[in-house]
């Protein structure tokens, strides 16, 4: 091996720790909300970024709320509001829908411990 | 030019690569979708998108037909029979809802009548018949009381190739508390007509896996009724099902009490003893009716009505927190956290 | 008028890159039948061919083979202008950049370990890139690029030593 040899390693290696310190440190929460509706829409929601969103259903807007890392559904036309009531979603794969309105919210999840949670 | 070793190994790399060029390894597909008036969520291996885009596809539509067939009042297949059984006379069934009518009959024997389809005006009366939940209040005693002693069983129906008839006025087929386990079924057989052979199909939290996923088990979590969290999970793999019936699915609150819609055929009323029965089985029909039936059974006899419908593997939770589960179940179930009582083994008959 | 006729001649050039182009396919094949973390991230060992190459016949031959490697392996396995076949365009340009600046640097201090290695991190950097842009656009990807970078830079450092091994074996008449 020549001298060239060696600086590459060492280069190499030393981008590598770099690249672990700086992927590998922090918690790993949700970072992303995903927004599908009956029509086949789906919306991208960064979670850093505050915003809100209005999905059309057959029986109206939905309203989705992102604030802190956290989303909801604000507001949505349906008779129970269940969608509502559940409140901010804030772990990876966690997901709740208005089914009247065709609308599902849904964390995107960093580590998924189970393929489908039975209840 | 290059050398007689190198040349070996370049010409054998790439008659290998020559092998190795057909294979293809199945990709995991994944979608969430609004069916069958819940939110399904189906992970499926294909071999391509096109096989996985024309898997979801499929059962999206069938999702939807069953639903529509199996509504008990909207207009279709089934909301026309149940317009028809009252009048007591002959009429021909749509026949895609004679197999579920048999299953059914047959199902609703084992548990004693527990597990009872036939209770559509009782499940409609308490409003959980549709989409929407009711509000409340409860029904008055003397309909509920009138209703029960008209006793509907699916033994009151007779059929003579696809006619049938009613010999009961009061019988209104309802097949709410398994159709989720038939419809499941039925996606599977198709899934499995298909070529695939891993999948996982969640209907609203209940499901059914065939095959592994990649090269672990399907790894499924057991909320726990009480909470938010995962109570227990399980391993599957190969062809089961697990569908939990909970007091906590469908309900509404009146006067501080809550009223679900697993009713209790013998009382007219929700049965109070559980809060949870979770049930593995190979078919989902079967899963879904037993989680049902032993809902109603109670604390004490949900083992005889287990043995009875040929479930071997059953988790209850009953009213008090209590945890009791079969051996086959003791086997198969890990508790994710440590504070959860120690559960009663308690053997079938 | 005399018959004008156009004869191709392979010259013993084309040859040699047909031959390492073929090879690189070959690997790269190989390399599409294993699993991956990330679906369509491969390792990139088919890297090491364009590597030597590039020591034994030039830039220009270097350049051949890894573009060649890239369509025609594509279109052997059947992914031409999939994703896949993105990822592996991605990889196979930021690869030959790396050692482009490793080669500018160093060259007469550089073998085929070194530029191996150069190649190898830059290809699965290129990967990730990509990956991240036009298909997975979600931080979460990058948790794995240190685990697949520290495993490109043992591959790397394996296939190249494998190559500089081979390399002083073989007698090669210069380009």
């Amino acid at each position: 091996m020549k001298r060239g040899d060696w600086m590459v390693l060492v280069l190499a290696t030393l981008f590598i720790g770099m690249s672990y310190a700086h992927f590998w440190t922090g918690p790993t929460p949700a970072t992303e909300a995903l927004v599908q509706t009956g029509d086949g829409h789906r919306h991208h929601l960064h979670l850093g970024r505050d915003a809100t969103l209005h999905v059309p259903g057959p029986l109206g807007d939905t309203r989705i709320e992102v604030h802190d890392g956290r989303a909801r559904i604000a507001d949505s036309p349906c008779n129970d509001k269940f969608c509502v009531h559940y409140g901010w979603l804030d772990h990876g794969g966690e997901t709740i829908a208005c089914l009247p309105n065709r609308v599902v919210l849904q964390l995107a999840g960093a580590d998924q411990d189970y393929d489908a949670i039975n209840f | 030019m290059t050398s007689g070793p190198a040349r070996a190994v370049t010409l054998l790399t790439l008659l290998a690569s020559l092998a190795l060029a057909g294979c293809s390894r199945p990709e995991p597909y994944s979608e969430t979708m609004i069916a069958f008036g819940t939110l399904v969520d189906v992970t499926l291996y294909a071999e391509s998108p096109a096989q996985a885009d024309e898997a979801l596809r499929m059962i999206e539509s069938d999702l939807q037909y069953m639903h529509e067939t199996w509504h008990p009042w909207k207009p279709g297949s089934l909301g026309r029979m149940n317009l028809l059984l009252p009048t007591g006379g002959w009429f021909s069934a749509g026949p895609s809802l004679l197999p579920i009518i048999e299953q059914s009959t047959t199902l609703s024997e084992q548990s004693e009548g527990l597990f009872n389809p036939a209770i559509g005006q009782l499940v409609a009366l308490w409003g959980f018949h549709g989409e929407d939940l009711p509000a409340g209040p409860p029904p008055p005693p003397d309909e509920i009381a009138s209703l029960v002693g008209q006793a509907p069983q699916m033994a009151d129906l007779e059929i003579d190739g696809i006619r049938i008839r009613s010999t009961n006025a009061a019988v209104k087929l309802d097949f709410g508390a398994f159709a989720k386990g038939y419809g499941v079924d039925r996606v599977i057989e198709r899934l499995v007509e298909m070529g695939i052979t891993d999948a996982i199909v969640n209907a609203g939290g209940d499901l059914r896996a065939i095959g592994r996923h990649g090269d672990r088990d399907w790894r499924v979590g057991i909320r726990d009724p009480r909470g938010q969290g995962v109570l227990a999970s399980l391993e599957v793999s190969g062809d089961e099902s697990v569908f939990t019936s909970g007091n906590y699915e469908r309900y509404f609150e009146w006067d501080g009490k809550r009223y679900h819609h697993i009713i209790d055929p013998r009382t007219g009323y929700p049965a109070d003893d559980v809060l949870s029965v979770t049930v593995l089985h190979e078919s989902g029909a079967v899963a879904d009716a037993a989680a049902t039936a032993l809902f109603v059974a109670g604390r004490e006899d949900w083992p005889r009505i287990a043995a009875g419908m040929g479930v071997e593997a059953v988790m209850v939770i009953d009213a008090d927190g209590g945890i009791a589960l079969t051996p086959a179940m003791a086997e198969r179930i890990r508790f994710e956290s440590e504070s959860t009582p120690e559960p009663q083994i308690r053997p079938l008959p | 008028m005399p018959p004008t006729s156009l004869k191709l001649t392979a010259e013993v050039q084309d040859l040699r890159i047909a031959w390492l182009a073929a090879l690189a396919v070959a690997i790269h094949v190989l390399e599409s039948v294993f699993p991956s973390p990330l679906p369509g991230v491969k390792p990139g060992l088919a890297n090491v061919v364009v590597v030597m190459a590039l020591l034994m016949y030039g830039w220009r031959a270097a350049l051949a083979v890894a573009v060649l490697r890239v369509i025609a392996g594509s279109l052997f396995i059947g992914t031409f202008l999939s994703p896949t076949f993105f990822l592996s365009l991605s990889g196979a340009t930021l690869a030959l950049c790396t050692m482009g600046l490793a080669w500018l640097i160093g060259r007469h201090q550089l073998t085929a370990i070194g530029l191996s290695v150069a190649a190898a991190i830059g290809h699965i950097t290129g990967q990730f890139i990509v990956a991240w842009l036009l298909f997975i656009p979600h931080e979460a990807i990058w948790r794995l690029y240190p685990i697949l970078v520290s495993t490109s830079l043992i591959f790397g450092l394996v296939s190249g030593t494998m190559a500089h091994a081979l390399f002083r074996k073989i007698k090669i008449p210069a380009a």
